[in-house]
């Protein structure tokens, strides 16, 4: 199990804090020493070994909570926003590793996070929650097929979209988010014409573009209370 | 098969793993290795203390004092004290690393993956018991070369052997202390509030046959006189088995305590 938290014990370096993982999971010091040089080398982390952790990053010292949660290579992987405060190549980095360790060694990794961009093309399954409840839980694949039916419009306009045509379009589509360019799902039978008349009422629009849901658009479009605000 | 994890079974746990404990020593000495001008104070300061305080002590007091109604050398006499005077600084030191472990989490993880409390806590009491022996040896060592001060093999070997009850009677107040301040000023405070009192209301420097009542009365509360006593009276070739018995009774009493604040501690990350 993993938090998202900096816990280190800052007397020890990188080496020891991972290693500190793979001892307390019960391996003795030679395993625990070759998983703790694996897993630091995966990460990028080797160079770094002998340095103490407030020297580190803070996407660093986010890999190297990482690197010791996982460095035993438990069964199951419980991990607490993991990429929170990684750059981008570092996130992709450490769950590529993960879905490998998933997909070729039959491993459960449960991830919670935010960053639904890069989740979304890394995870098998997922789970939405919201306010304590389980919102949707379904095979990626399955949900991107269930809300793919869907389209997402970008609108460019010019002005400034008063309250009453918001409460109208609120009433015809799900707006993902109300600024510039205008974000809609299209989530009934109505053309995107019937939004662009009410619309235009108000502003001038300059451009219209169509594209797919995102899993972010998705959580949007399903968690209510995004919505209703 | 119930595969559920009951996470309570592991901060209730009295069991001493020796495996755990070979984890916990190792982090713990891997925790220093990179604080060698710490390691290095450590063992200079015995020197410092004998070379200079000791026997300009000596000087004033004169060669003999009375101890138990004998006559004993001076010397003979503050050596089992100057190695006790050591004890209270491991009090600090795993009151330190307690804190680290609580506020940042660890001590969590370490439950979490089997590490019974007691288990921790003699874990944590390894690396002071080795630099007490270490700091002992110098000590002895030491005045043997310089002032011909004679122990008997048997009796230093004894002497370290019980002197681990005392570490781990400071190592578990050091860790009672951590499970309870909330920020690092209480910690400061704390240290500056016990060390100083602790070390000069116990008889280390002065027998209690010569000191006023009240210094007598003080240093029965102080637990530091029963382990300087319990030194100084197997060195000395006079064993005592009234102080043996209140040594073993405080530090089990102060086990217990450390134990307990273990398992009521919040096992989380703190804000300190």
């Amino acid at each position: 199990m993993y938090t998202k938290l900096i816990d280190f014990d800052w007397y020890l370096d990188v080496y020891d804090n991972v290693l500190m993982g793979s001892l307390l999971a019960g391996n003795k010091l030679s395993k625990a020493r070759k998983d703790t040089s694996f897993i630091l080398e995966k990460f990028g982390l080797y160079s770094k070994k002998d340095v103490g952790v407030e020297t580190l990053s803070g996407g660093q010292q986010q890999r190297v909570q990482v690197a010791r949660a996982i460095v035993h290579d438990p069964k199951i992987m419980i991990l607490d926003e993991p990429i929170v405060g990684m750059d981008l190549t570092s996130s992709i980095e450490v769950l590529s590793f993960l879905r490998e360790k998933a997909h070729s060694e039959g491993k459960t990794v449960i991830i919670s996070s935010h960053q639904l961009s890069l989740l979304e093309n890394y995870c098998d399954s997922i789970i939405f929650l919201s306010k304590r409840n389980m919102i949707t839980y379904s095979n990626m694949n399955d949900f991107k097929k269930k809300y793919g039916k869907f389209n997402k419009y970008y609108i460019e306009y010019e002005g400034k979209i008063s309250e009453e045509v918001l409460r109208k379009i609120k009433s015809k589509c799900k707006i993902v988010r109300n600024i510039k360019p205008l974000q809609i799902i299209m989530i009934d039978e109505f053309p995107i014409t019937t939004i662009l008349n009410i619309l235009n009422d108000d502003v001038k629009i300059t451009q219209t573009k169509i594209d797919d849901l995102s899993l972010e658009d998705v959580y949007l479009f399903i968690n209510k209370e995004a919505y209703n605000g | 098969m119930d595969n559920t994890i009951n996470i309570s079974k592991y901060r209730t746990s009295k069991m001493l793993d020796f495996r755990k404990l070979l984890v916990v020593v190792y982090l713990e000495f891997r925790a220093v290795s990179g604080r060698k001008g710490d390691f290095i104070a450590k063992l200079t300061n015995p020197m410092v203390y004998l070379l200079f305080f000791a026997v300009g002590i000596k000087s004033l007091i004169g060669k003999e004092v009375t101890y138990n109604g004998l006559n004993v050398q001076y010397l003979d006499y503050v050596v089992p004290g100057l190695i006790c005077i050591f004890m209270t600084n491991f009090l600090s030191h795993s009151l330190f690393r307690a804190i680290i472990d609580k506020q940042w989490g660890l001590l969590g993880l370490k439950l979490l993956n089997g590490v019974s409390p007691l288990t921790y806590i003699l874990g944590m009491s390894i690396y002071p018991f080795v630099v007490f022996t270490l700091q002992s040896t110098i000590i002895i060592l030491l005045s043997f070369i310089m002032f011909l001060v004679k122990y008997s093999i048997k009796t230093i070997l004894i002497a370290y052997v019980l002197s681990y009850i005392a570490i781990l009677f400071w190592t578990s107040l050091g860790i009672v202390l951590a499970m309870i301040v909330k920020n690092y000023h209480q910690r400061d405070l704390l240290i500056s509030i016990i060390i100083l009192p602790i070390t000069f209301t116990a008889p280390i420097f002065y027998s209690l046959d010569n000191v006023p009542l009240y210094v007598n009365i003080i240093s029965k509360i102080n637990p530091l006189t029963y382990f300087v006593e319990l030194i100084r009276s197997i060195l000395l070739r006079k064993p005592n088995m009234l102080i043996l018995s209140i040594a073993l009774i405080i530090t089990c009493f102060l086990v217990n305590i450390a134990i307990y604040a273990i398992r009521k501690t919040e096992m989380k990350s703190q804000s300190f």
